[in-house]
């Protein structure tokens, strides 16, 4: 079994909380409602539900976002009792879909918004991460991944392989998710926005609510017991669609079959499963039919995580795992409470479901094919 | 970088873009031999290089794609914000999906025939540095038996913003292209072009002096070096200094953009095709933060022994 690799702090801020523990408070007493965000069109504005990120004390400029960075990032620190120079040669592996276009679309509605305008403004990849990598003077390695919704398990998958490796001993891995309306019309272009409810796996599901918020990791080699610790991750591309993975669960067969591999496991080990669950129509029964080649009829009890801060995008992989054993390790199990479809072999997980020790499966998948399989433990 | 990468295949496509871009459609059938539609312009000069680079070897099938790029599909994103802030309409689908760079590693993968890893990769420095340490890295798993690495750079459609944007003089051309290297610890039945020895980044100055010293050192080969674009005099007189070797440069000096590395190494690996006496290359670069990058390729014996026989 390859070493494991231990979650030694996290921070995370939410539209539901500025922390983990307020997130996690907020789904406990059922505070978990999206805003609404309405966006001139030329037809007339466009209402949508929106997680957006509204905390006290928040600039409401773009320098909100460099604050939420700060603010998830000391969280981790400060948890992680990291030493200056441990930081300063630590590795920074950052994931997002649309990184600062809430910046350019700043900038461009105080333009006349002309084509020349436009082309000065198109968002480039690596401005946060520059910002995080000057700010706490990071000397070790730097990434950013944009791989659609897998970006930041993605980051974390490599972050883990490298401090293995010995390259580094520590890694800060950031997912980034901030509101913008690009994204926002994109999806409603898409016909991907729920207007009823946001419900993964439900015989009446209709799409997603979208979500902002940032997470912060930091990882080590150095043993945390007790704690929770990355084991495996595996990656593939799906070529059936760039839209949806293949319905017929192949494809993410696939890739859990190899996260189990490289963990060393047997399926039966896993305890329980942190689907993806988009409530979408094609990608939850995709990703049920998934489950259902790998597991058969004995599929571990799952947990769905999007309804309560939305679908973070290219954040969702560390934020969602965040979340997810932060609850378990305070013994305590979130999930949304789909009426799951009677066509899908799905049990909600529950409380009874915890183990003292066990192995976690947590799924992502994304725009253009990726998906992503990780494998965590409680050390 | 524990064990070395043997090149198996690699493309070099590029050109200058002068008074507008030019239309890559009909490159791309030639490389193809298809038309490809519904595509952007970084997914289709991707393409244009990737369908070279597998024109000359056939792909394991358990083959991983890292793409990298500093900007991303700027034209693409460029007609989604004029979509939404000038005509005041939702985003065509289709374009709005080729905002996410991995769009174009679908297409790839799709028109390939790759189904492994699957990564995009953004840096503003070492860009083809990273694409290859994470190659390296699932190839030393054993996630992927073979790796498609490459670094794609697209111009924006008005040149004169692109030219203030990204610093580029007036004296250099502006240009786009895609570069590729077909990587793999060992193939069978297949020779090599040459050997990636060391990648290493990122070294603060004096881990570079001891790093070169250490695992460069070699003087029984014919060792040249290169520089990126943003090594000054002075720091390139240091360095030949240290190393007693000789500078050369694999890519024309008419080139200044994000993938001056990628063009020095598949001008190298050009090279090793025709040199008949063994060769080294050591490529160094250094970002804005003076932290260095160093790539260490040698030309590999099959390759030496074919370039012997020919010349």
């Amino acid at each position: 079994m390859p070493g494991k690799i231990y979650f030694k702090g996290a921070g995370l801020v939410s539209a539901i909380g500025h922390s983990v523990a307020e997130t996690l408070a907020s789904i406990e007493q059922e505070r978990y409602r999206p805003s609404t965000i309405n966006i001139e069109q030329s037809t007339g504005p466009l209402t949508l539900p929106y997680f957006t990120i509204n905390q006290p004390g928040l600039s409401a400029g773009v320098d909100r976002l460099y604050e939420i960075i700060d603010r998830v990032i000391q969280q981790a620190l400060e948890e992680a009792k990291l030493t200056t120079e441990q930081l300063q040669c630590a590795g920074l592996f950052v994931g997002s879909t649309s990184f600062d276009m809430f910046k350019c679309e700043i900038d461009l509605k105080q333009s006349s918004c002309t084509n020349h305008d436009i082309a000065s403004h198109t968002p480039p990849f690596n401005r946060l991460t520059h910002y995080i990598q000057k700010k706490y003077a990071i000397n070790g390695p730097v990434f950013t991944f944009n791989t659609a919704c897998t970006s930041s398990a993605n980051a974390l998958m490599y972050a883990a392989e490298l401090i293995r490796r010995g390259d580094i001993c520590h890694a800060l891995v950031l997912g980034l998710e901030f509101y913008n309306e690009v994204t926002a019309l994109g999806f409603s272009g898409l016909s991907l926005i729920s207007s009823n409810g946001m419900r993964p796996f439900d015989q009446h599901r209709d799409g997603l609510y979208l979500g902002e918020a940032c997470g912060a990791l930091i990882i080590s080699a150095e043993p945390e017991d007790p704690g929770f610790a990355y084991v495996s991750g595996a990656n593939i591309g799906d070529n059936y669609s760039i839209t949806a993975s293949n319905p017929d669960g192949n494809t993410i067969q696939t890739v859990i079959e190899r996260a189990l591999s490289q963990a060393h496991i047997k399926k039966e080990a896993i305890s329980i499963i942190k689907t993806h669950g988009t409530a979408s129509l094609s990608n939850d029964e995709a990703e049920a039919a998934g489950l259902s080649r790998v597991f058969g009829t004995a599929t571990p009890p799952i947990v769905t995580l999007k309804p309560f801060m939305g679908h973070t995008l290219g954040a969702c992989g560390i934020n969602e795992l965040i979340l997810f054993y932060s609850a378990l390790r305070k013994k305590s199990l979130i999930t949304f409470p789909s009426k799951i479809a009677d066509e899908f072999s799905l049990r909600l997980a529950n409380r009874a479901d915890i183990p003292d020790k066990g192995y976690y499966l947590l799924n992502y998948f994304g725009f253009g094919g990726n998906s992503t399989a990780l494998i965590i433990a409680n050390a | 970088m524990r064990k070395p990468l043997y090149i198996y295949s690699s493309s070099n496509f590029y050109h200058a873009v002068e008074d507008t871009l030019p239309s890559l459609k009909p490159i791309l059938f030639a490389a193809s031999g298809q038309k490809i539609r519904r595509i952007d312009r970084l997914t289709q000069l991707a393409l244009i290089g990737s369908f070279q680079c597998q024109s000359t070897y056939e792909f394991a099938e358990n083959t991983g794609l890292y793409m990298s790029s500093i900007y991303g599909s700027l034209n693409n994103t460029a007609a989604v914000l004029a979509e939404i802030y000038q005509e005041g309409q939702l985003p065509r689908p289709l374009n709005f999906i080729n905002t996410v760079s991995n769009a174009a590693c679908f297409y790839l993968a799709q028109y390939l025939g790759l189904s492994s890893n699957n990564q995009f990769v953004s840096r503003d420095h070492f860009t083809l540095e990273a694409g290859l340490k994470l190659a390296s890295l699932d190839l030393e798993i054993g996630n992927v038996e073979a790796a498609l690495v490459g670094v794609v750079c697209e111009v924006g459609e008005n040149l004169t913003v692109h030219r203030q944007r990204f610093q580029i003089k007036q004296q250099y051309d502006l240009a786009e292209g895609s570069h590729w290297l077909y990587v793999a610890h060992h193939l069978d039945n297949a020779t090599a072009i040459a050997k990636i020895s060391h990648v290493a980044e990122p070294l603060n100055e004096q881990e570079l002096d001891a790093y070169l010293l250490s695992e460069v050192g070699r003087h029984d080969v014919s060792t040249k070096m290169g520089f990126g674009d943003a090594v000054t005099i002075a720091q390139k007189e240091k360095l030949r200094q240290t190393l007693a070797v000789q500078e050369a440069s694999y890519a024309s000096q008419q080139w200044r953009h994000e993938f001056t590395t990628a063009l020095q190494i598949c001008g190298f690996l050009e090279a090793c095709k025709i040199q008949s006496t063994p060769d080294r290359f050591i490529y160094l670069d250094t970002d804005r933060h003076q932290r260095w990058s160093v790539i260490v390729l040698d030309q590999s014996p099959q390759a030496l022994d074919i370039a012997r026989a020919v010349f």
